[in-house]
């Protein structure tokens, strides 16, 4: 009778140990909630905003992908630019995925401009690209004045560079954050 | 006999008389059994120390004592190829008891292995201590790769997962303490959570007596068993050291186990490893980010009755591994850049301590297992086993958020939880005309959260009924083995996407079926043949995985739709001995209907620019494949072992080649082995590899082409170091990739991006006490 008695104790001490094992901490993403301290960082939309030397807004070109990767295919906008006009250009990184709560990345990016750079690279030969910003040392590319020429077209891609310690102005190096394709048109 | 043992005989002799005049007809019966496969163990020893007397079992391993006194004796029960195991029995009336015993794995199996039993190499291979103690610091797969047949699929240095006849991840199982292995398996970046040092014994089985394991393992099943429990008083252990060069890697690990004299039926076992290893060095630069810690630990209680064990298991598994930041890429543009640019980037010439940055992985699994046999005589056994495992998968990118705050907080980008259930009823019965039959029932509960923005895969939870019936049987020169098994797999999927949160319902309903038949043709050769039909219920990324991969800027998604897979195999063993020279040849077919693959679906456009696409689909596939072994032994102490693996993987459907298969390969050794001591041996390797290039690759689905062949050379010596009453030590050392060759393996998805680990030496000391 004793050994039954151990027997079932030893028993009920293995399944108690069974149960009391390692919690496991469910903190699985509510789907319905705001609040999410885990939420990636996405970039949906890039927008460029063309302005005259005074200034003044002339015309806003986007890149959005809203749904980020796979669902629906990115809207791209042409950008159309008239011939031998000076342009100002200001680029901001927005995220849209919630268009309830739109976030402009831009901000942090100008936070950490030593690791972030915008490169620019045409096949349109009458247009001229300078970057008019810079993080105290290297450019950064977020403020850039075009110059273009006689009517032509081709396109245009934009790179957000990531060169976390690396950034020494050039662009081929570091890690790509986003590179998006416009069809440009100078007419 | 010296005066001293005369005496002590007279006095336990004494001593019995005191305990028992009245009563000198007592009896121990019962039967000798291999702890692993639970199987009989013939003609083994059974030896009374105290009355000097013995008996021999017979073909079933059954035995009997008769006329014995009450009192308490120590048993010796010894079998040829097994280490013999001492037992104290207080016996007070007449019992019927069944005793296990372990294989002998140390010494005898490095060069002996065509002296095992035909049985055994069939279709399952174990491990050589010699291969053990070079590979146990590295990963389980590395160990497991000493077995031919078996390579590994790679992320870095320090992610392996194995790869059998061309099968991994989905299509492999790991059967751990005979608990099924569950965690995030489906990733190829997601290596098995087992400590090496957990094991002593590593077996791939495949065919009918495979499917007591479970269904949908293609490639084969692996089972993981530590040693059979110490069922002496006394405590013994074990004390393993390791150093490696390559990346300062230290390991140690410590396993103690016993008996308690106050309650002989108790046995305990706990074991404690941890590790530290700083980056991978190639052999032009160290890899940056390559450093990886682990902390595991186990611990095993058994209670032993006449007719029933209990035991329980319990262990936890922690690593972190630090992924080479030189493989992290934005995107297709960065990888192609990469690829042409020659060496990586992110290097560093020199060692750097023992950190993990980020991107790296942080792994916790644990597992708790109670399993209760009951036998209720010699041929009717009953096993209960409940089990519960828990894995944590947190994946750190390299990239931290770029708000401060979000940064600051330090969280996985992924992180996925799965806890699991299982629960099996086996029913063993055997007949006296050497038939044994074994069946039973298994559940299986599975909850997958995701706890971070990045899923990959959804929220899941899916439950499992499995069924099955395998039989074995030897008829004269036959050896006859069939079975059956039935499941019944339920997802219920919760998954987030543009449109809400969806919910999907899926079942799965497989068959599996195996037959096989083994005989001697005629003395030096046997022959086997086994046909295996087998179906795959599709797993939860192949239906619902939804993501991009960093490593190789490739977009992956699911299919909900889905067919399972369904696999005719027909394979064919020869093992052929004459005189010196010994060979086993083993060729397999597998035609798989609806086999799931990632088909190229083009490149789809995104922010980050555009990514090559994958889906899964279902396509016809057909992979033929040879393992060959040949064994020249050229003098008594010098042998020279040979492997060679082939495999075809073709896509029928598609008329191409199934991607990131094994190219083929070969591995020759030199083993030269000597006493030094009455009672020890060294042994001596020299070990040749020679990796072909593979060839049977789509362009479209290749960002660069595979790496071209290489050749590795690799010396390894184990050689006893102590012998001293219970005290044995060993010492081996190895060095592998002895000309610090560089090199680049197509199964290795950093190929694009670094050279594989350089020269590598690594002292392993054991002591066991």
């Amino acid at each position: 009778m004793k050994s039954v008695i151990k027997t079932i104790s030893l028993l009920g001490v293995l399944s108690l140990s069974i149960v009391a094992c390692k919690d496991d901490d469910d903190t699985s993403v509510n789907p319905d909630s705001n609040v999410n301290p885990n939420e990636e960082e996405l970039i949906t939309t890039v927008e460029l905003q063309f302005s005259d030397s005074l200034d003044n807004p002339i015309d806003t070109f986007y890149f959005k992908d809203v749904d980020g990767v796979g669902g629906n295919d990115p809207i791209i906008d042409s950008l159309y630019l008239s011939s031998n006009t000076t342009y100002h250009l200001s680029i901001r990184f927005l995220d849209e995925s919630n268009p309830n709560d739109v976030e402009d990345i831009t901000v942090e990016i100008l936070q950490e401009d030593d690791e972030h750079l915008v490169c620019f690279n045409s096949d349109v030969a009458t247009l001229d690209i300078e970057i008019t910003d810079s993080d105290g040392t290297y450019p950064l590319g977020l403020a850039s004045r075009w110059e273009s020429g006689i009517a032509a077209s081709g396109s245009l891609t934009l790179t957000l560079k990531h060169q976390l310690g690396l950034k020494n102005g050039n662009c081929d190096i570091g890690e790509t954050d986003v590179e998006v394709n416009f069809p440009l048109i100078i007419q | 006999m010296t005066r001293n043992t005369l005496l002590l005989g007279i006095l336990l002799l004494f001593n019995s008389f005191l305990f028992s005049q009245d009563n000198c007809q007592l009896s121990i019966s019962g039967k000798v059994i291999d702890e692993h496969d639970q199987s009989a163990l013939s003609f083994s020893n059974i030896y009374i120390l105290e009355s000097h007397k013995g008996v021999v079992a017979d073909l079933n391993g059954d035995f009997s004592l008769r006329g014995l006194c009450a009192g308490t004796y120590q048993l010796v029960i010894s079998h040829v190829g097994c280490e013999s195991d001492t037992i104290s029995i207080e016996l007070k009336e007449s019992i019927v008891r069944n005793f296990y015993l372990e294989h002998h794995l140390e010494e005898l199996q490095a060069v002996n292995i065509d002296g095992e039993s035909f049985k055994e190499k069939q279709s399952s291979n174990r491990i050589a201590e010699i291969d053990l103690m070079n590979r146990q610091s590295q990963s389980f797969a590395d160990v497991l790769e000493s077995v031919n047949g078996v390579q590994s699929l790679k992320t870095g240095a320090n992610i392996s997962k194995p790869v059998i006849n061309g099968f991994s991840a989905n299509r492999i199982q790991i059967i751990n303490g005979g608990l099924t292995h569950e965690s995030q398996q489906w990733g190829d970046e997601h290596a098995p959570e087992i400590d090496p040092f957990m094991a002593s014994d590593y077996t791939v089985i495949k065919g009918a007596s495979a499917l007591k394991y479970g269904g949908g393992a293609f490639g084969g099943f692996v089972l993981v068993e530590p040693k059979a429990l110490k069922r002496t008083a006394g405590i013994d252990g074990q004390f393993d050291a390791v150093y490696a060069t390559n990346n300062r890697l230290m390991n140690s690990s410590l396993m103690l186990e016993g008996g308690l004299k106050k309650l002989p039926s108790f046995s305990w076992r706990a074991q404690i490893s941890g590790k530290q290893s700083a980056a991978v060095q190639t052999p032009d630069y160290y890899q940056s980010n390559t450093a990886t810690e682990a902390l595991n630990f186990s611990a095993t209680a058994a209670y032993f009755q006449e007719k029933w064990k209990l035991q329980f298991n319990y262990s936890q598994f922690n690593e972190d591994i630090g992924i080479f930041s030189g493989a992290h890429i934005g995107n297709l543009t960065d990888l192609r850049s990469l690829i042409e640019g020659g060496d990586p980037a992110e290097v560093h010439q020199e060692n750097t301590a023992y950190k993990i940055n980020r991107p790296k992985q942080s792994i916790q699994h644990e597992s708790v297992v109670l399993d209760w046999r009951y036998y209720f005589n010699e041929l009717n056994q009953l096993t209960v086993k409940i089990g519960r495992q828990f894995n944590i998968r947190e994946e750190f990118d390299k990239e931290q958020p770029r708000n401060r705050e979000l940064a600051a907080l330090n969280i996985p980008e992924m992180s996925l939880s799965l806890e699991s259930y299982s629960a099996d009823v086996v029913w063993k019965h055997e007949k006296v005309d050497n038939l044994r039959i074994e069946s039973g029932l298994n559940l299986r509960n599975k909850e997958n959260s995701v706890n971070s923005f990045i899923d990959f895969i959804p929220d899941y939870q899916s439950n499992e009924l499995g069924a099955f019936s395998v039989a074995n049987k030897k008829l004269n020169q036959w050896e006859l083995e069939g079975g059956v098994r039935f499941n019944y797999k339920v997802f219920d999927v919760y998954k987030v996407t543009q449109r809400g949160l969806l919910n999907y319902n899926l079942d799965f309903s497989t068959f599996h079926a195996s037959l096989g038949a083994k005989r001697r043709l005629f003395n030096g050769l046997n022959a086997e043949a086994t046909y295996t039909y087998s179906e795959r219920a599709p797993e939860i990324n192949e239906l619902f995985g939804e993501g991009l991969h960093h490593g190789t800027a490739s977009i992956e998604n699911g299919s909900p739709n889905l067919l399972k897979e369904k696999m005719h195999e027909v394979s064919v063993g020869f093992q052929f001995e004459m005189g010196k020279l010994s060979s086993q040849t083993y060729f397999y077919s597998k035609y798989i209907k609806d086999f799931i693959y990632l088909k190229a679906e083009g490149l789809e456009l995104t922010i980050r620019g555009a990514f090559p696409a994958f889906s899964w689909n279902n396509t016809d596939a057909l992979i033929n494949g040879i393992d060959q072994k040949f064994n020249f032994s050229i003098t008594e102490n010098l042998n020279f072992e040979s492997n060679w693996n082939f495999l075809w993987a073709n896509n029928l459907t598609e008329n191409s080649y199934l991607i990131f298969m094994p190219s083929n390969r070969t591995s020759n050794s030199l083993n030269y082995r000597f006493r030094i001591k009455e009672k020890s041996k060294m042994s001596i390797r020299l070990g040749q590899q020679y990796v072909f290039s593979q060839y049977r690759f789509n362009e479209n689905e290749e960002i660069a082409p595979p790496p071209e062949a290489y050749q590795l050379f690799h010396a390894s010596v184990l050689m006893p170091v102590l012998e001293k009453e219970k005290i044995k030590a060993q010492l081996s050392i190895e060095v592998r990739n002895l000309l610090n060759t560089k090199y680049r393996d197509y199964l290795n998805r950093f190929r694009y991006f670094t050279d594989a680990q350089g020269r590598n030496i690594n002292i392993h000391l054991k002591i066991n006490f």
